[in-house]
């Protein structure tokens, strides 16, 4: 009887401790509004981007790919980014990577836009763990509908980091603008899904 | 008699003297063009690049050097400053129609050759790149020839690596006398006052073509039997303080979108000047009312511009350059974007067998990137106008 509940300790540490090795990827949150029609938005205005990173430049590289990407897909037009600058002057937007809901249907009716896209990113540049380094990018955006100024979409995406087979073998990763393309993509997945 | 053998000898020779120095009499007429036929051209020397200290008055005489060697007439520096005096210009990486007039009013040049340093470091490894064009010295300075020059000491190492270990200033001869003998192959079209013949190119390498590229083909396809397509192309955005890489960028989309027959690009100091006249900012990008003051002063159907995320010259490791921009062109009428692109390579990506085709040079990088997104938009333009023969759609249509 000691033997079968020593047996079973150790199963139930081994369990344990294996858990405890994995790694746990934490799900990232989608939410699509479920009365909105997706298909009725054709022209959009991407906003800067809440830059939360030490490199004082990754909001713009971001939004930058972000924007190229979103055209490329083919069913939305994506205002030129000079032009948005001029439409968030002209609204009067007190923070243009924030709008509220009013000043977001202001800004939509300056640029003819069926939505603003607005995103935050937290993490961008590279991360080490003992000799191994990788680059990493995490992000989230959101749309917002121009006619009420709701949040009808919502993603978040995180790529890149160091993977066990970086930690075991070695390796830099990815460079930063595969890494972002590839964060960018996933959200564009979210978004057509 | 031996006397006469002797004789008999001396005039055989002197006859097969005659012969070969008729015979290189008429291979240099050949070589070397008739007065008539010089190409006149007056080399500005280049504008110094801000982040290097480029030795800038070599540059010009060793283009002046070469180009002189190959038959062209080439106007002396002094008289070069004192057109440029006369008209109270200090500008030399670009020129306006009104100064490319005065030059051949006053000097009686036929083309003006710009030169831009893209690159230049004397420090471990040395680098050199050359960027110049040939510009015509009429109003409307259409530009006639474009190159760009890039040397590396890591590459072309040879064997045993005897091609290695050449200092900067061996690399800029090399650079110079590839310039100088790209020019000297247009001669005959540059004395016609045309850009020739383009010369058929390989296709570009996949990992150099776009990561992402949209396209409207509605907008972006001509209609059949349209002329041209006028296209300004305007500096690059940097995230850095290093405002030349933009330039460097837009010089590249100059170049390539030259070499393809259906565009009219239109000389970047004429852009310049415009862009000074009407007191355009870009601070943000551009915006379609700076686009309607672009199309109302130079008459262009397109607006090319973007912005450069990375560009980082040496890498990771010496010789593997990063570079990272994203395009985009605005129809001028339409007030739409025609297409957007984003491209990103390293030197080392994707290398063939024992490491060939490794491009150390960032310039000569983003050249290859720059092509595979002209590329593709000439692939994509070609592929919608063979399959559906597109209505353009009202305008402010989505």
């Amino acid at each position: 009887m000691r033997a079968f509940w020593t047996i079973r300790l150790v199963a139930f540490a081994a369990v344990v401790s294996v858990a405890g090795c994995t790694t746990h990827r934490r799900e990232e949150v989608t939410y699509h509004d479920p009365g909105m029609d997706f298909s009725l938005i054709q022209k959009v205005a991407v906003l800067p981007f809440v830059n939360l990173t030490q490199n004082p430049t990754a909001g713009e590289r971001v939004r930058d790919v972000y924007t190229t990407m979103l055209q490329a897909g083919g069913t939305i037009y994506v205002l030129p980014p000079g032009e948005v600058a001029r439409g968030l002057d002209r609204a009067g937007v007190a923070k243009p990577a924030m709008p509220t809901a009013e000043e977001c249907v202001n800004l939509g009716k300056i640029l003819q836009v069926d939505a603003v896209i607005t995103g935050v990113v937290r993490e961008y540049g590279e991360v080490r763990s003992g000799t191994a380094a990788s680059n990493v990018v995490s992000m989230s955006v959101q749309m917002m509908e121009s006619q009420s100024g709701k949040v009808v979409w919502s993603a978040s995406s995180t790529k890149g980091g160091i993977s066990a087979a970086d930690r075991m073998f070695g390796g830099g990763g990815n460079p930063m603008d595969q890494v972002t393309s590839e964060a960018v993509r996933d959200l564009l997945d979210k978004l057509f899904k | 008699m031996t006397f006469s053998t002797s004789s008999s000898s001396s005039v055989g020779a002197r006859l097969v003297a005659a012969a070969l120095v008729a015979l290189f009499t008429s291979f240099a007429r050949a070589g070397a063009p008739a007065p008539d036929d010089l190409v006149s051209i007056a080399v500005l020397a280049p504008v110094p690049p801000p982040s290097g200290q480029a030795p800038v008055d070599r540059i010009a005489e060793a283009l002046s050097g070469a180009l002189a060697a190959r038959g062209f007439g080439v106007l002396p520096q002094s008289d070069v400053d004192a057109v440029l005096a006369r008209h109270r210009e200090r500008y030399t990486g670009g020129v306006s129609g009104s100064m490319a007039m005065a030059f051949a009013a006053e000097s009686g040049v036929t083309g003006i050759l710009i030169t831009s340093i893209d690159d230049w470091d004397e420090a471990e490894p040395p680098r050199v790149a050359l960027t110049c064009r040939f510009v015509a010295a009429t109003a409307d300075t259409p530009i006639l020839w474009i190159d760009t020059a890039a040397r590396h000491a890591l590459e072309r190492p040879g064997a045993f690596g005897l091609g290695l270990g050449k200092d900067a200033f061996v690399l800029l001869d090399e650079a110079v006398e590839e310039l100088a003998d790209g020019l000297a192959a247009n001669g005959g079209a540059l004395r016609a006052g045309d850009a020739g013949a383009r010369t058929r190119r390989r296709q570009v390498e996949r990992r150099f073509r776009p990561r992402s590229m949209a396209f409207d083909a509605s907008r972006a396809v001509p209609a059949e039997g349209a002329a041209k397509v006028r296209v300004a192309v305007l500096p690059f955005f940097t995230d850095g303080p290093d405002r030349e890489i933009g330039e460097i960028v837009a010089l590249q989309f100059v170049q390539q979108l030259t070499k393809q027959d259906a565009y009219d690009v239109l000389e970047p100091g004429v852009v310049r000047q415009a862009l000074l006249d009407a007191r355009v900012i870009q601070d943000q990008g551009v915006s379609l009312t700076q686009v309607d003051a672009v199309r109302a002063l130079l008459n262009v159907d397109a607006v090319v511009s973007g912005r450069v995320s990375e560009y980082e010259p040496l890498g990771i490791d010496a010789g593997s350059p990063t570079v990272a921009f994203t395009a985009s062109a605005i129809d001028a009428r339409s007030r739409r974007v025609i297409w957007a692109s984003f491209s990103f390579a390293r030197g080392d990506d994707g290398l063939h067998l024992f490491g060939t085709g490794h491009v150390r040079s960032a310039v000569r990088l983003t050249s290859e990137l720059v092509r595979g997104v002209v590329e593709r938009v000439e692939e994509l333009t070609h592929r919608s106008a063979s399959h559906a023969p597109s209505q353009p759609p009202k305008e402010g249509n989505p």
